[in-house]
């Protein structure tokens, strides 16, 4: 079976009522077997090796611990390498051994990133550093781990911040309410606005040669748009059913798109990844204590892993060490004062941002370096000019249309995000209400796949 | 400030089920509302049952959209009145119901050239242009669904009962124009050009090595039967295809069993291509869409056979 957005949600649903009505006392073997049963359904390959993947991590950091010093130490970086091997072979060498007949069948298992960054977090917060004091039975981190509402595309959490020991938490009328909010508006993001516009960005992406100047231009602010979408509209349809379990789950993004500096992009953009970038490789690096020279240098580490864990192809490396450049540049946010340089300073991020993405679309540089340079052709403002810029939204003058209600759905999300950022947000809004009645007339079901359970 | 919240609350509660009233009610008259609207439209269904006669009817795909210049087809009839009917990827079983319900609707027709797209008749029914969605009236629309209903998945019904074209019906008053402007009776106005060769040697010929579906083979017949009992003088048309489809075994196999059919139902083919220009990569958009001035020459030719085929009836 493949993974599509209204299996997910009704499976979940189901096992919402069932959790509730039948768990409470044996919660975490009731998450495991849903988990299961979710993982078998979607990727039954690959469930024997994940399941043997949690064993053996969990037992080699329970080693690890028994010991203190060297041993500790070394037992801990054989459970590391042991997660990064399946990783780096899954991720890498399927693609360089591309072709070969003994790679034919090989296909890369359902959330390996995820799990991976899970189980690495696991075994330095126990075993390495033991930073984290509390034991954790085989069945806890085998929950924590296999979760399967975050094991498509994350959030990357913390197993300090899950609750377990079947402390079963009934939720309120109000978190209950919440949370539905938040899937509904996770569902308005990816099946109103991010599908629609992965017609239009697949196909100017892949025709970016005939396209006039002005698409590629539209096109890469909708990619941006999209990406947002897609992958901010799963996190909260995954962290509002998580949240309905009466699990607790950190938000994923924070209005990325409102940040004045490409640092405070990385602080609203995919939270989890940042952080544990930020706490398992920048810090350990030295972080920023340890002068200008080294801080820049470990900043472009990071954001040189976080591109390289997206993929083997160069074009995750050039877009991670495009973030890092200007991560490394990026002034202190206190420093923008001026309104006018505050409104410069979103776009310019904005920009940088948009640009990145085309990187991150073409595995090949020298593609997404060609549609860069054409963005810099004349401009056709021609009637055909820009009727050949709107029809790839659907091939026919209903493209119009499409347009038409991609600018207005972008536009609502905008100017409720825009109070969310101002803090003007009316407690009792009809947000809700508008994205119900917007998903029901214009939100594109079918195979709906997200961009980020690709890595 | 308690009493406030309480009071915004109840206010964004009754706004939102207002919110959802009116897509429902929307969603219920979507149907009736769209035939409404495109009656004033210059294409599509609802025009065409506002006119109430046409001489030449154009039934058909994209083929026939992006192939007969409706332009030139009034220059060589302006005594009569053409009318191009196209939707993507159109099979014989939709091109039978949307001709009777054009005839249900008191459209009378003179002469009906149905468009021998090979590439729709070896398929199985399936939608390709949910745009049919807006011009049927429910009766239609239901009749649509239980022909294909075995193929559908819960989000393609759905799609087909809830979420197609909404956006069209929703923008219609205020893109009208736009659209209105770049047709005419049906036929398109856009002017575009044609490709390369090189361009056109890297595409791949579409499949077809499927056979003539059953399903489609018999609303080809049902299209004659009602053609015939309706007094409608019935004729196929095949649109000039790139040499490099034109030439493919496969294409020219099945093209060959439609014709079989034709023969077997007594039903002319207008054979007006052979002048045409097959390997000139300018008459083209791509391997089987004409271009704008492949369209012109195109209708040049075809509306030369008619004539002559008029004449040799006189």
């Amino acid at each position: 079976m493949t993974f599509n957005l209204i299996f997910f949600i009704c499976f979940s649903f189901i096992s919402i009522i069932l959790y509730h009505l039948l768990a409470k006392n044996y919660s975490d073997i009731f998450l495991l077997i849903i988990s299961a049963i979710f993982y078998l359904l979607i990727d039954y390959r690959h469930a024997l090796l994940f399941a043997v993947s949690i064993v053996i991590s969990y037992y080699l950091t329970e080693y690890a611990s028994s010991f203190s010093g060297r041993r500790r130490k070394i037992v801990s970086w054989l459970a590391i390498i042991f997660v990064i091997s399946v990783l780096v072979f899954y991720k890498f060498f399927i693609n360089v051994f591309d072709g070969f007949d003994f790679m034919a069948d090989v296909i890369m298992p359902l959330g390996i990133s995820y799990f991976s960054f899970k189980m690495i977090s696991y075994i330095v917060d126990i075993g390495l550093t033991g930073k984290i004091g509390k034991k954790y039975s085989l069945l806890e981190y085998a929950v924590y781990i296999s979760l399967f509402l975050q094991i498509v595309s994350g959030p990357i959490t913390r197993i300090s911040d899950f609750e377990f020991s079947n402390s079963y938490h009934k939720i309120s009328k109000d978190e209950l309410v919440e949370n539905i909010r938040l899937v509904i508006s996770g569902m308005f993001k990816k099946l109103v606005i991010a599908e629609r516009l992965a017609v239009y960005t697949d196909y100017c992406f892949n025709n970016y040669m005939t396209m006039p100047t002005i698409a590629l231009w539209m096109n890469m602010f909708f990619f941006s748009v999209q990406i947002y979408c897609d992958f901010c509209g799963y996190s909260e349809i995954a962290i509002g059913i998580t949240r309905l379990f009466g699990l607790r789950c950190g938000n994923n993004f924070d209005l990325p798109y409102f940040s004045l500096t490409i640092k405070e992009f990385w602080n609203r953009w995919h939270i989890s990844l940042s952080h544990w970038l930020r706490d398992y490789i920048y810090i350990p690096l030295g972080g920023s204590r340890t002068g200008k020279w080294q801080r820049i240098r470990n900043t472009m580490i990071v954001f040189g892993v976080s591109g390289i864990w997206h993929g083997n192809t160069w074009n995750y490396l050039v877009w991670g060490v495009w973030h890092g450049i200007f991560q490394s540049l990026s002034p202190k946010k206190e420093y923008i004062k001026h309104q006018f340089g505050k409104v410069l300073c979103y776009i310019g991020t904005l920009v940088i941002v948009a640009v990145g993405w085309i990187f991150f679309y073409y595995a090949n540089v020298k593609d997404a370096f060609t549609y860069i340079r054409n963005m810099w052709r004349q401009f056709d403002l021609s009637v055909n000019g820009i009727i050949a810029t709107i029809m790839p939204f659907t091939q026919d003058y209903a493209c119009f249309a499409h347009f038409g209600i991609v600018c207005i759905m972008v536009l609502i999300l905008y100017s409720y995000e825009w109070c969310k950022y101002q803090k003007r947000e009316k407690e009792y809004s009809i947000e809700t209400y508008v994205y119900i009645v917007s998903i029901i007339l214009f939100g594109i079901f079918g195979q709906n796949n997200f961009i980020y359970a690709n890595f | 400030m308690e009493i406030e919240l309480g009071k915004d609350r109840n206010m964004s509660i009754r706004v939102g089920k207002v919110l959802i009233l009116i897509c429902i009610c929307f969603l219920m008259i979507k149907t009736l509302y769209s035939n409404f609207l495109f009656r004033n439209s210059t294409y599509g269904m609802p025009a065409l049952i506002e006119k109430g006669h046409v001489d030449q009817l154009f039934l058909g795909s994209s083929m026939f959209r992006q192939g007969i210049d409706i332009q030139t087809l009034n220059e060589y009839f302006p005594e009569k009145e053409n009318y191009v009917l196209a939707y993507n990827g159109n099979q014989p079983i939709w091109e039978y119901y949307q001709l009777k319900y054009l005839l249900e609707n008191d459209v009378s027709i003179d002469d009906l050239y149905i468009d021998m797209y090979v590439y729709s008749a070896i398929e199985n029914p399936q939608l390709h242009d949910e745009k049919m969605f807006l011009e049927f009236d429910f009766k239609y629309k239901r009749d649509i669904y239980l022909c294909i209903k075995d193929s559908l998945t819960i989000t393609d019904t759905w799609h087909m009962w809830v979420g197609s074209c909404n956006e069209m019906v929703a923008f219609w008053p205020i893109y009208k124009d736009v659209i209105n402007s770049q047709f005419e009776n049906g036929g398109t106005k856009t002017s575009n050009t044609g490709t390369s060769k090189q361009v056109l040697d890297e595409m791949h010929v579409p499949d077809l090595s499927s056979n003539i579906n059953e399903t489609q083979y018999l609303y080809l017949k049902k299209i004659v039967d009602i053609a015939k009992s309706n007094d409608i003088n019935l004729v196929f048309v095949e649109t000039p295809k790139y040499v490099k489809v034109n030439e493919d075994k496969f294409y020219i196999e099945k093209m060959s069993m439609y014709r079989d059919v034709l023969e077997e139902m007594e039903i002319q083919e207008l054979n007006s291509i052979d002048m045409f220009e097959y390997a000139d990569a300018s008459n083209y958009i791509d391997l089987i869409h004409l271009s704008e001035k492949g369209r012109k020459k195109f209708t040049s030719l075809i509306s030369d056979a008619i004539l002559a085929s008029e004449d040799n009836d006189i």
